[in-house]
């Protein structure tokens, strides 16, 4: 009987990793329908299941299903995942946003050291949904170490897709790099050339001429200038903000198809309708407003209250006149949404674009400030940016409804 | 003959055709030029019912308004309908 125990323990020692090997492996994907690199991603599990005989894959489609969604963020939640992109792959406690090679050799690692006592995470949220619903302040997840890793992981995602294009005199660029900089750059001039506040600082700057004194001019301009890009930044971040959080739920991505559609229709109509190229005359009482505020705010003694009254113009005009325009900044927002960029790289993207928006204004200030001449860009070009702009929306507007993917440029 | 214009500072395309106005006064020295600023002279652009598109420039002939150009124009429309009327 002594010499039996032994080698009972011997033989249940060496039968545990059998039964290991039975025990399942489970691995939750969270995709969206027509997100190729979910797509990618499932060819990649379906490849490894014959290998790995006892994985489980459980996937749950976020898209088109809000209880999917809600899971997905539950889950993210509980990992203190503070994005809401797929595909997203839980295994053996992690979470992994995105999918490339090293996700893939990741996933396998995870697989080969499965941690069978470890807590299913999934199934723990799904057992207890509502202790879930607001992020989990793990250290990791809002460490700025750890989201400096992130980032790197990201770059370093994106280095391994092989889209390079070998152009004439420039040599070798990676399309996707540049995908959102002309983006930011044509859709920004374009909403640049949508006349809506222009008349605002064009009065502006004519009674600025009428100044003597070149310091105070250039103070007084260049502040309503850059208020009105503090305007324009603040709402597009804003919007980036609402849009991350949404941009998974492909009925928000519908319904901004629709306005894109509406507005690029309009957009059209306004240019083939071959009217004057002529300057709209804003409501009477609007402009005369508008006009006892910019003389008023001029001929302000304290500088420090003409400052405060040309930001506060600055805002107001703009918070008006963003609905003129909101459709581009709207639109170059959610492509941002879409693609999983870092914080970095977002802020430097909408101030590419707001540059680009306020780049005709900066012209016509400058040599204003220079020349003491006041002057204006053709009507032409607006008419031209109804053409471009009505044409952008329609692609965009059409693509985020059948291909949100080709928008994806960076994921 | 005389071409009445209603402008305003604020329009780029009143700016953008301001040298081809000061031009056309050079060339013709005969046609009486008047300018009227839309905020500023109100009660004469009233006269005149200009609508809510700028500039507009007035051709008057013996009194009467013989043609009127509503938005941006080149200098080349301008001599052709002078020619036309003077």
């Amino acid at each position: 009987m002594k010499k039996i125990i032994p080698i009972l323990i011997l033989a249940f020692a060496l039968f545990i990793p059998n039964c290991r090997a039975e025990e399942k492996i489970d691995l939750y994907l969270f995709y969206g329908d027509g997100c190729p690199h979910c797509a990618a991603e499932k060819e990649f599990l379906d490849g490894i299941k014959s290998k790995y005989s006892n994985l489980e894959i459980h996937l749950y489609e976020t898209w088109n299903s809000t209880e999917n969604n809600k899971l997905l963020t539950r889950v993210k939640n509980a990992l203190g995942v503070q994005n809401a992109y797929v595909p997203f792959t839980v295994i053996n406690g992690k979470g992994y946003t995105g999918y490339s090679e090293n996700t893939a050799y990741q996933i396998e690692k995870q697989i080969e050291n499965y941690d069978f006592s470890k807590e299913d995470i999934v199934l723990k949220v799904i057992a207890d949904p509502t202790s879930y619903d607001v992020l989990h302040k793990k250290e990791e997840s809002t460490s700025p170490k750890v989201e400096e890793n992130r980032d790197e992981e990201k770059k370093e995602e994106r280095k391994e897709a092989d889209t390079t294009v070998v152009l004439p005199f420039i040599g070798k660029i990676d399309a996707k790099n540049f995908s959102i900089p002309i983006m930011a750059t044509v859709i920004g001039l374009v909403d640049g050339f949508n006349p809506c506040a222009m008349w605002v600082l064009l009065f502006l700057i004519s009674m600025l001429i009428g100044m003597k004194n070149r310091k105070r001019m250039w103070t007084l301009g260049l502040t309503f200038l850059i208020s009105s890009a503090i305007c324009y930044l603040l709402f597009m971040l804003s919007w980036l903000h609402v849009a991350k959080m949404v941009s998974s739920i492909s009925l928000v991505q519908k319904v901004i198809a629709i306005v894109a559609l509406m507005a690029g229709t309009i957009n059209l109509i306004r240019y083939f309708k071959k009217e004057e190229d002529a300057c709209d005359v804003v409501d009477d009482k609007k402009r005369k407003k508008i006009f006892t505020r910019i003389k008023k705010f001029t001929k302000e003694k304290n500088l420090i209250l003409a400052l405060l009254g040309i930001i506060l113009l600055a805002f107001s005009v703009n918070l008006v006149e963003l609905a003129c325009s909101a459709g581009l900044p709207l639109l170059f927002t959610q492509i941002l949404a879409m693609n999983p960029l870092t914080t970095f790289e977002y802020g430097f993207y909408i101030f590419m674009y707001i540059f680009f928006f306020l780049l005709d204004d900066i012209i016509v200030f400058s040599i204003a400030m220079f020349s003491l001449k006041v002057t204006g860009f053709s009507t032409k070009y607006s008419k031209y940016s109804h053409l471009i702009g009505g044409i952008i929306m329609l692609i965009i507007g059409i693509l985020l409804i059948f291909k949100p993917e080709i928008l994806m440029f960076n994921f | 003959m005389k071409i009445i214009r209603i402008h305003a500072i604020w329009c780029p395309a009143c700016l953008v055709m301001q040298k081809s106005w000061n031009h056309l006064q050079e060339l013709y020295k005969n046609i009486e030029f008047i300018s009227y600023d839309y905020d500023m002279d109100e009660e004469d652009v009233q006269k005149y019912n200009p609508g809510m598109k700028l500039p507009v420039h007035i051709f008057i002939k013996d009194e009467k308004e013989v043609e009127r150009f509503i938005g941006e124009k080149k200098e080349v429309d301008f001599i052709e309908m002078i020619r036309k009327w003077q």
